[in-house]
């Protein structure tokens, strides 16, 4: 019996439930509301201590980490569907799935704190609640950044990095693509199910501009967003207060977009 | 007494009359209009319907539009096993609820069941022949044109989904005394009005909008243990069969 511990936003979360759908595989769900705190309850740090979604739990066995919960569903039923055949494909897909946890994960925060959800700590906080929270933040540099992006939003000195970093790998993507439909060649794999919910992201904050004149790109987000297992993973779920919010703002970001992309 | 219903097998509102007829053990013909071939776009429907949309119930000749005009005329026209409220207050609550499961569940459930299935006909159209396609329906030109061959967007498909969400949460909140029907001791036309859209959203797999709703969880088992609603959902009602296997 598979449970998985997810929130509906959380990218992280996308990816093993794209690869549950796409394996077919029936789950209990069990959903954490990430703003209300749930992630750091006693209980359920007992089963990840790193205080963070997904987990998941196999009759007892408990899996964290996204990349490798994947890879461990795909081990579960029809083992290695997901995966290239021989060794330099599950390399090039490696190459992919370990580039989303050194940096790329990040920079996803940091475009989406500064460009939309930073709106919703001003929601229903005072500035002085806001510092009071990031004051208790233990890591120096992780409460610098995110004090940053939280007031000075598309205007935060870790703003241009971020975009820069994804503009960088959308270019990356576009050349992989070239040489064949999926990220790790020929066939579908875990690397395109990790990286559909950052496109995802991307386009849900107004950045699908990235793909303008990448079209490799274009054309394999609407291979993706064309797979049923995207319908039931990912558009079933999406949080109807959280699109109406990057979009909006998202608009309102794109000249400080498009500036820093032309080299501002 | 001839009672003939133009409709399609799948269609919610065409299920909410299927439901009634079948409750009230009112023999009819069930006509089936060819949604594929664009039947109920046709010269002859359109005199029927100018909407051009099902069911359609024809009575002795007179044309009934409309599910919810359709459930009603049924009620006061053939009284056995009533299916509305006893007393004007009462009728006021039923329509209250006829006019909410109209407005926010019945359109949006049309989101998801075009974004999971339905595009899929029109995936192969070139765009001239698809705009022609929406602009011949009546009321729906607008809708077609915004699904436009890809489906709707995220944040509409969201949108949508949290209106069915506030639809399956006021009926808990409604059937949480314990209950058995929304109007209370009596199945009414307003469980009739709702049960399609429920269905429909178990079809595309969205039954865990009420996984932590138990009221309507078994408020839904009571119903498909009816007689008339296995005759209503007979092989070839469902979209997920409809659509079985294809792309």
């Amino acid at each position: 019996m598979l449970t998985l511990y997810h929130n509906d936003a959380s990218t992280c979360s996308q990816k093993v439930r794209f690869t549950l759908a796409e394996k077919g595989l029936d789950w209990e769900s069990r959903t954490l509301d990430l703003r209300a705190g749930d992630q750091q309850t006693p209980e359920y740090l007992a089963l990840n201590p790193n205080g963070v979604v997904p987990t998941l739990v196999d009759d007892g066995k408990v899996i964290v980490e996204s990349t490798v919960i994947n890879e461990y569903i795909d081990d579960a039923v029809d083992p290695g569907s997901l995966r290239p055949a021989g060794a330099i494909g599950r390399a090039r897909m490696r190459q992919w799935t370990k580039q989303l946890d050194e940096g790329v994960h990040a920079a996803t925060g940091v475009l989406s704190t500064c460009i939309a959800f930073r709106h919703q700590h001003f929601a229903v906080k005072t500035r002085e609640e806001i510092e009071q929270q990031l004051a208790r933040m233990p890591d120096a540099a992780k409460r610098e950044r995110q004090t940053r992006n939280i007031f000075d939003g598309v205007e935060s000195p870790f703003f241009p990095g971020a975009l820069k970093r994804f503009d960088r790998l959308v270019g990356d993507m576009d050349t992989a693509l070239e040489s064949g439909p999926w990220l790790a060649g020929d066939t579908f794999s875990l690397a395109d199910v990790a990286y559909a919910p950052y496109a995802v992201r991307l386009d849900h904050l107004q950045l699908g501009l990235l793909w303008d004149e990448r079209p490799h790109v274009a054309a394999w987000y609407e291979r993706i967003r064309a797979r049923p297992a995207f319908k039931t993973a990912l558009v079933d779920w999406f949080n109807p207060k959280y699109l109406p919010l990057m979009a909006e703002k998202g608009q309102e970001a794109l000249p400080r977009v498009r500036g820093i992309l032309a080299g501002g | 007494m001839t009672l003939a219903l133009y409709n399609f097998p799948q269609s919610t509102c065409s299920q909410k009359v299927r439901l009634v007829l079948w409750e009230k053990g009112l023999p009819f013909e069930d006509r089936k209009v060819d949604h594929k071939s664009r039947e109920h776009l046709s010269g002859w429907y359109l005199a029927l319907n100018p909407n051009g949309v099902v069911p359609t119930l024809v009575h002795d000749g007179a044309a009934i539009l409309d599910s919810s005009v359709i459930m009603e005329y049924l009620d006061e026209v053939f009284p056995d096993t009533p299916m509305s409220m006893p007393d004007p207050v009462g009728r006021a609550a039923l329509r209250k609820w006829l006019r909410y499961f109209e407005e926010v569940p019945t359109p949006s459930i049309r989101v998801p069941s075009f974004n999971r299935y339905l595009v899929r006909r029109y995936r192969d159209l070139s765009d001239e022949d698809y705009n022609r396609m929406a602009d011949n329906h009546p009321i729906r030109k607008h809708f077609y044109r915004r699904l436009a061959k890809k489906g709707f967007d995220d944040r509409e498909t969201a949108e949508a989904l949290d209106r069915l969400q506030q639809t399956v949460d006021r009926m808990e909140k409604a059937l949480g005394d314990g209950r058995p029907w929304l109007m209370g001791e009596r199945l009414t036309v307003a469980d009739a009005c709702v049960i399609p859209t429920i269905d429909r959203m178990q079809d595309l797999g969205l039954a865990r909008l009420w996984a932590e709703r138990p009221h309507v969880a078994a408020w839904y088992d009571r119903y498909a243990a009816r007689e008339a609603f296995g005759r209503t959902y007979y092989p070839g009602t469902r979209l997920s069969e409809i659509f079985a296997g294809a792309g």
